[in-house]
């Protein structure tokens, strides 16, 4: 019997489309950051690892919350840390002189969220019994619960920011602010509030990742590492700074990591992602939606 | 009246300094000498924070059991006549190679650390090679790579049935399992789905080894350690007509295999896996339908009381820790008896002598098995087979593979 003939097609095309729509999100969240601030957030891992942990350490399993409410709360939370960070940490670092050295500064921003974490929530992998755990049969077909509402709720997410771009205007602000900060500054827009507003956001995003990939990989201060990296690639094979790039970069890598590993051994899944970024280095650097200069 | 204050001071310091040569003396002539000598030290070496850290606390806490018993009954007396207690030193490597070295180092050098118990994993402790070399201490832990035993380090042992074995032991069961749901080997494909780590590629190797041995039909695939959705790598294992499994891996992938063939409808499987099935920290981050029936090796499990030293052990662990034990905490109550057993067979607690003394140590029954120490390395040849019920692992049969010391040659060929 062929390999093939025995691969549920269906199966892994959901799967591959959960976790294309988890990296398209995570790209989002970089782009988000990016486009408002010029920086490239490698807090960012950091940030969904404290949306887990708020979710399922406090919220789910100390509080014992109903989930619904505690999904709620991790959403306020993040959103108001997302405006601490960028009022004391972002806003500052993007005025200094060196991007680089701004960049460092998210790093370490990184390492310490992620010591808070293990300070406050223990060192130990836990998870959330019982929430997205289930599976649904469709003939012959098995679907994770999880990967149909990481689907459901990414469409719903990048749909609602898209909406919030063109038609409100705190989002054509942030669009002019991306697109150039001081014409914007110069039109009256208030430029460090509209990055504040970006920054808890993307935040609440992180919270929206942490919370979607809690039943996947449990809550640990590492359990996003992989994905936040393939994040970072789908932002850079969709085009750095680009929405819809974002999009299509998170699920083509999805798509071809699933795929690809029924035609190569399994230990090479990370390395068709990465593969695919240098490929995408080297002959298209501006990504697959280049984006438009203002 | 200069000439009498100078005589009487010096009668005074005369007197001061006879008194304090008597307290020297431990009260003098009447008084009794003191039976306790110096402490002896043992260092642990684990995870105390990381990823692995449950499995570190389970170390730190069934290595304190064991030496709280020792010091407890007056401690151990060795040739000078003395009695001497434990002290334990506890270092956090945090499942680093690198810094397991420090840590080791650290323990021997300036802890003055006799005998290291641990590190917590099978790489670490072959990064360690050189260094237990030169430090000249001998180092026993739960590691269970074949390649330790490839070292021929005289230094290193692992008080626990290595994957050699192991994978003998699993690939009879699987097999077994099958030809008792089936009938015969008929239509048998065994998947092998190991980790990509020194842990998963040498026991995928054994398993593969076994089964090409015994004619039997496998696939094997690795996947990478630090990836924890394993959905199309279950699903190419589908695909290549697997019906029964066998896995070796670490903690995360051992949840992530369960979730992935959960989630595929992989239902009423045989699966058999490392000991790893077994922890607590692994089974709390899985559902029970998951793993419902599943089967591993496991050393030791809280709910077997049929081997009283085990059970003596769980009861008094639930006296002194609030934590469920499981097999590190066993193990590592294990490895400190053991040293204690060598320190006293030895009459030193010198480094080499301790070494030499784990060398000689046969037919030892400890609550994991009996220990005969082979040339290199191995000290157990014998595990529990352990089943899942309910998310409680049950211990319903015991293999051994050495009955004694001759056998232990015997087996050499697993290892």
């Amino acid at each position: 019997m062929s390999v093939f003939e025995g691969v549920n097609w269906l199966q892994l095309l959901v799967t591959a489309i959960a976790m294309g729509c988890i990296y398209s999100l995570i790209a989002t969240e970089y782009t988000l950051i990016y486009n408002a601030t010029g920086l490239v957030n490698f807090a960012h891992e950091s940030f969904i690892v404290l949306g887990a942990y708020i979710f399922a350490g406090t919220f789910e399993r100390a509080l014992q919350f109903p989930h619904w409410l505690a999904i709620l709360l991790t959403l306020v939370s993040m959103a108001a840390f997302g405006v601490l960070v960028a009022s004391t940490i972002l806003n500052p670092l993007r005025n200094l002189q060196f991007v680089t050295y701004a960049m460092f500064g998210t790093m370490m921003l990184s390492r310490i969220i992620i010591e808070i974490c293990r300070l406050s929530w223990g060192s130990l992998p836990f998870t959330v019994k019982g929430f997205l755990r289930e599976s649904i049969s469709i003939g012959s077909t098995v679907l994770s619960e999880s990967y149909i509402y990481i689907i459901i709720i990414s469409v719903i997410v990048i749909t609602l920011l898209q909406l919030f771009f063109k038609f409100t205007k705190a989002g054509k602000a942030m669009i002019c602010v991306s697109q150039n900060k001081d014409a914007a500054a110069l039109m009256g827009i208030n430029v460090t509030a509209s990055i504040n507003l970006t920054v808890a956001i993307s935040s609440v995003i992180c919270g929206i990742v942490g919370i979607l990939c809690a039943p996947l990989y449990n809550v640990s201060s590492n359990m996003v590492t992989s994905a936040a990296t393939k994040g970072f690639c789908a932002g850079v094979i969709g085009g750095f700074g680009s929405y819809p790039g974002a999009i299509i970069g998170g699920i083509l890598i999805g798509l071809i990591e699933q795929f690809g590993i029924i035609f190569i051994p399994s230990v090479w899944k990370d390395a068709l992602s990465f593969g695919l970024m240098i490929i995408f280095l080297l002959i298209r650097p501006g990504g697959i939606i280049k984006r438009k200069k203002a | 009246m200069k000439k009498f204050l100078s005589v009487l001071l010096a009668v005074l310091m005369v007197f001061s300094l006879a008194a304090c040569n008597q307290n020297n003396n431990g009260g003098g002539e009447g008084g009794e000498a003191s039976t306790e000598g110096d402490p002896i030290v043992f260092g642990v070496t684990t995870t105390v924070t990381g990823d692995q850290a449950a499995g570190g606390e389970q170390a730190v806490n069934g290595a304190t059991l064991a030496i709280n018993e020792v010091n407890e009954a007056g401690g151990i007396k060795l040739n000078d006549g003395l009695y001497h207690k434990i002290v334990l030193k506890v270092e956090d490597d945090q499942g680093d190679k690198v810094l397991c070295d420090t840590t080791v180092r650290r323990l021997v050098e300036q802890e003055g650390a006799v005998v290291i118990l641990g590190p917590y994993f099978s790489g670490q402790t072959i990064a360690l090679d050189a260094t237990m070399r030169e430090l000249g201490v001998a180092l026993i832990n739960s590691a269970t790579n074949v390649g330790i035993d490839d070292l021929q380090n005289p230094y290193l042992w692992h008080n626990r049935c290595d994957d050699g074995l192991n994978g003998v032991i699993l690939g009879k069961a699987v097999v077994d399992a099958y030809v008792a749901k089936n009938g015969s080997t008929d239509g048998i494909k065994v998947g092998i789905i190991c980790g990509n780590d020194d842990t998963g590629t040498g026991a995928a190797t054994v398993y593969e080894n076994y089964f090409k041995e015994n004619g039997i039909d496998y696939y094997r695939d690795e996947h990478d350690t630090t990836v924890d959705d394993l959905t199309a790598y279950i699903q190419k294992a589908i695909a290549a007509g697997c019906n029964c499994w066998v896995s070796s891996c670490h903690d995360k992938g051992a949840v992530a295999i369960a979730k992935a063939m959960y989630e595929q409808g992989l239902r009423d499987q045989i699966v058999y896996m490392n000991p790893i099935l077994a922890q607590t920290n692994v089974l709390e981050m899985m559902e029970p339908e998951w793993v419902e029936g599943w089967g591993c090796v496991a050393d030791y499990s809280a709910s077997d009381n049929s081997n009283p030293l085990s059970a003596e052990f769980t009861k008094k662990w639930k006296e002194n820790y609030t934590v469920t034990p499981d097999v590190q905490g066993a193990l590592y109550y294990c490895h400190a008896k053991l040293a204690v057993k060598a320190i006293e067979d030895a009459g030193s607690a010198e480094p080499q002598a301790i070494a030499d003394a784990i060398a000689k140590i046969s037919g030892y029954e400890t609550l994991i098995g009996t220990v005969y120490a082979d040339q290199y390395s191995n000290l157990i040849y014998q595990i529990g087979i352990t089943y899942i019920r309910n998310l409680v692992p049950t211990m319903e049969a015991s293999v051994s593979m050495v009955e004694s010391q001759e056998d232990v040659k015997n087996v050499a060929k697993y290892h």
